[in-house]
């Protein structure tokens, strides 16, 4: 479903990203994890095209994310760590316009049901400065699903949920990968990914250094001292292991 | 502490040049850098290098004239200051960063710092300012050599003007506090402020009724002389006192000016340190109102959507409706005062001597004020929008597309006004001596201008868009625009950048339909006006059309990395 082909990206001197390739496939959840300044927000957002790689490829469902832009779009949705609303779009105006930007002819009958499920029911009459940081979280979170894309990308999901609003976006992104999509998870809780990730990428200094299973990079030779712990694991892989 | 800021701000000044200096290695920004050189050599200093040869440098161009200059600049100024004090909403000169607040409001930092820091920040602004305004004004004056009066005394102005909005905003929001709370300066000042006014106001009030049938010249004159004599004369010396050195004709005239300018400052300056007790709470609010506008704009009210947006259909039209329900949401009193302060001045100004038994020419010209300056004032489009690219940029919508939606929301708004101004001017034309005589002819006319009307707004908004699209990193977006006295310089590049753009823009458009329209303007008189219009049209267009395409694809490979949103 998700196809990155020696994605590079450079600003300037810096490479941010280096000759990354990976593949998710649909019903997979990714954890793309790396200490800060790693490139997993440049990686995100060369995959969503709102930057464009220096070289390599990004395909989305088979569509070119630089050359059959608005296709591969169609079937993406990506939420930033940051949700960007709309100050002056009430709740249910957000999904109105996301339903005109990617035909969702039956908008009508899916809003109520996403809304109780993301628990923004009674809001829709609202604007975003009305709303909480974890209400307009779930509110971006809505616009993403609503037409029920074939990849989902997130950026730290969990930022400025309650206990009960963390629950609900761990299933929820349980069930979007159950239902079929691929999904990307990009966060510094490891426990997250620990618990939701079917896979996962660690990245460093813009390169891949790990990719796997839990289980597989436990097995890993060069990984093996850190035992099943992620954060060892993690810590290890990226060279900050105590005696590295 | 002043070594401190002047560290900051000399800090802040040299990255921001470097910054700027490393966008030229794009070619797109060096290519504008050159265009915008070229522009002002050949419009503007080529003419006053010419000018200055002409002349020998000489100093006193316009000396002869300059008690005439003073006496009108200074009710001009009288009349500013006395908006300022009666505009009910908070300045944002007194604005600080959020990063300002955060450093500057919790460090061991006095009040009197505080202003210093202030002033000192915003001198590079207010130089600039009058570098490009004597740049552009520079031909009146005649020479380059001479100008630097002009530069020395319209700094010495701004500065004090600075700080007089400064003064009133402080002043004003003390008012906000019970009676009894309000600071004696306060009150002080306002009555100041009532009594100069007041004796300004009454001297004109008697003479209003003589001066409304007085031939132009005579009543020019006389608004000269009744600002010059009795209270209204004491009443304005400030204002005097402030410009007088931009207008002197010699050095020696220039040092006597000097004196009493600095005075004024002087006194300005005082009454900001003393007008302190509101200064922390107009700062914050200030900079409360900026990260709104940083972002977005003030705080929206929800109304009714103009249309209902189904789920099928043109993506352009999903990027009108919410554009235009962002206009609802934004229209408040302030805003309405800001759009009619204007117009009515003008309405006021035109309609005073020339109406001549009918309304229709002054609706005309206030229909040619929307046209022209309505894409500068109506800014739903890209130049708000642009700082949410990453969001854009996900949706499944290509760069073209999204920039006609952004460009239809000001240009339908904006269009709807004129259109409805031409079609008051036409109901009021039959006792308009001007023009065809003829209904027939009228209407003609009045379909012709409404035909065209739009697509001078669409130029003028493509041509704004396409700055922001091309340049993103010189252009303030988001709700945040370059504002204040200190802004001048850089709103008049952008404003002669954009009428510049325009001509060139309507340049062939002109030569196809102007060879026509004159043949047929002779051959059948006033409906020879409607083909050529419609020519016109068409030929604007395409044009539009073509750079539309172009933008579009310049809008999907730009990095949102690279805006700037202005702080």
């Amino acid at each position: 479903m998700i196809v990155v082909d020696g994605l590079t990206k450079v600003y300037g001197s810096l490479k941010a990203v280096y000759g990354l390739s990976f593949s998710v496939a649909g019903g997979e959840v990714i954890g793309l994890i790396g200490p800060n300044g790693a490139g997993k927000t440049t990686t995100l957002k060369c995959m969503v095209g709102i930057q464009a790689p220096t070289s390599g490829t990004v395909r989305i469902a088979g569509r070119d994310i630089a050359t059959d832009a608005v296709e591969a779009k169609r079937r993406l949705a990506f939420m930033p760590d940051e949700p960007q609303l709309f100050e002056y779009l009430t709740v249910h105006e957000h999904l109105n316009l996301i339903a005109r930007l990617y035909h969702v002819t039956d908008f009508h009958a899916r809003v109520p049901r996403l809304l109780e499920e993301l628990e923004l029911s009674g809001k829709e009459g609202a604007l975003p400065g009305e709303l909480s940081r974890g209400m307009k979280q779930k509110l971006a979170i809505a616009c993403g699903l609503l037409h029920d894309p074939a990849v989902l990308l997130f950026d730290e999901p969990l930022t400025g949920l309650d206990p009960l609003g963390i629950r609900r976006m761990k299933e929820t992104i349980v069930a979007r990968a159950r239902a079929g999509a691929a999904v990307v998870v990009s966060s510094h809780l490891l426990h997250l990914v620990e618990e939701i990730c079917t896979r996962i990428l660690i990245i460093n200094k813009g390169m891949k250094v790990a990719d796997g299973t839990l289980g597989e990079l436990a097995a890993r030779a060069d990984l093996a001292a850190a035992g099943s712990d992620l954060e060892q694991i993690f810590l290890r892989a990226t060279g900050h292991a105590r005696g590295d | 502490m002043t070594g401190t800021f002047l560290y900051l701000t000399t800090c802040s000044l040299k990255n921001r040049v470097l910054r700027r200096f490393r966008r030229l290695r794009e070619p797109r920004y060096l290519a504008g850098l050159v265009a915008g050189l070229a522009y002002l050599y050949w419009f503007v200093l080529r003419h006053q290098i010419q000018m200055a040869r002409r002349s020998g440098g000489g100093l006193s161009t316009l000396a002869r004239f300059a008690p005439d200059i003073v006496a009108g600049g200074a009710l001009i100024l009288w009349f500013v200051a006395l908006l300022v004090w009666l505009w009910p909403f908070a300045s944002k000169t007194w604005g600080f960063s959020g990063a300002e607040v955060q450093f500057l409001f919790t460090a061991p930092v006095s009040r009197r710092q505080l202003v210093n820091y202030k002033l000192l920040r915003s001198q590079l602004g207010l130089l600039f300012g009058v570098l490009i305004a004597s740049l552009f004004t520079g031909t009146a004056r005649g020479a380059i050599a001479g100008r630097w009066p002009f530069v020395l005394g319209g700094w010495l102005l701004f500065t004090t003007m600075f700080l007089h909005v400064l003064g009133a905003s402080l002043t004003k929001s003390s008012f906000r506090a019970p009676a009894s709370k309000v600071p004696w300066l306060a009150w002080m000042s306002a009555t100041v402020v009532m009594f100069v006014s007041g004796a300004v106001i009454g001297s004109y009030a008697v003479r209003f009724p003589a001066l409304l049938v007085m031939p132009a010249s005579e009543a020019a004159r006389t608004i000269l002389d009744v600002s010059q004599r009795g209270v209204a004369a004491i009443a304005l010396w400030p204002f005097r006192a402030v410009i007088a050195p931009i207008f002197a004709g010699t050095p020696l005239a220039f040092a006597g000016a000097l004196g009493p300018a600095l005075a004024v400052l002087a006194l300005n300056y005082w009454w900001v340190l003393q007008s302190d007790a509101q200064l922390e709470e107009a700062a914050v609010a200030t900079e409360q109102q900026k990260a709104r506008a940083r972002h977005r704009m003030p705080t929206p009210v929800v109304r009714a959507a103009p249309f209902k947006l189904g789920p099928e259909g043109r993506l352009e039209t999903a990027v009108l409706w919410k554009n235009t329900i962002q206009v609802g949401r934004y229209v408040t009193v302030a805003t309405m005062i800001r759009v009619l302060i204007p117009i009515v001045v003008l309405a006021f100004v035109i309609g005073l001597k020339r109406t001549a038994g009918s309304f229709a020419p002054l609706v005309l010209m206030v229909a040619l004020f929307l046209t022209v300056m309505g894409p500068y004032m109506v800014r739903n489009d890209l130049r708000t929008d642009l700082p949410r690219l990453p969001v854009l940029k996900t949706w499944p919508i290509t760069g073209r597309e999204l920039l006609i939606g952004e460009l239809m929301a000001p240009a339908f708004v904006l269009s709807v006004g004129v259109w409805f101004l031409i079609a008051v001017a036409f109901a009021l034309s039959p006792s308009w001596d001007a023009g065809p005589g003829d209904a027939l002819g009228r209407a003609l006319l009045a379909i012709s201008a409404a035909l065209l009307a739009p697509l001078l707004i669409a130029g003028q908004l493509i041509v704004q868009n396409a700055a922001v699209v091309l340049f993103p990193g010189w252009i303030a977006t988001g709700g945040a625009r370059a504002r204040g006295i200190e802004s001048m310089g850089q709103n008049m590049l952008m404003f002669a950048g954009t009428l510049l753009a325009l001509v060139v823009g309507v340049l062939p458009a002109t030569a196809v339909a102007g060879g026509l329209g004159f043949l047929l303007y002779n051959l059948i008189g006033w409906p020879g006006v409607l083909p050529e219009a419609i020519l016109f049209a068409g030929v604007l267009i395409v044009e539009a059309g073509l750079v539309l395409v172009w933008l579009g694809r310049v809008l999907e490979r730009t990095d949102p990395s690279q805006i700037e949103i202005a702080e």
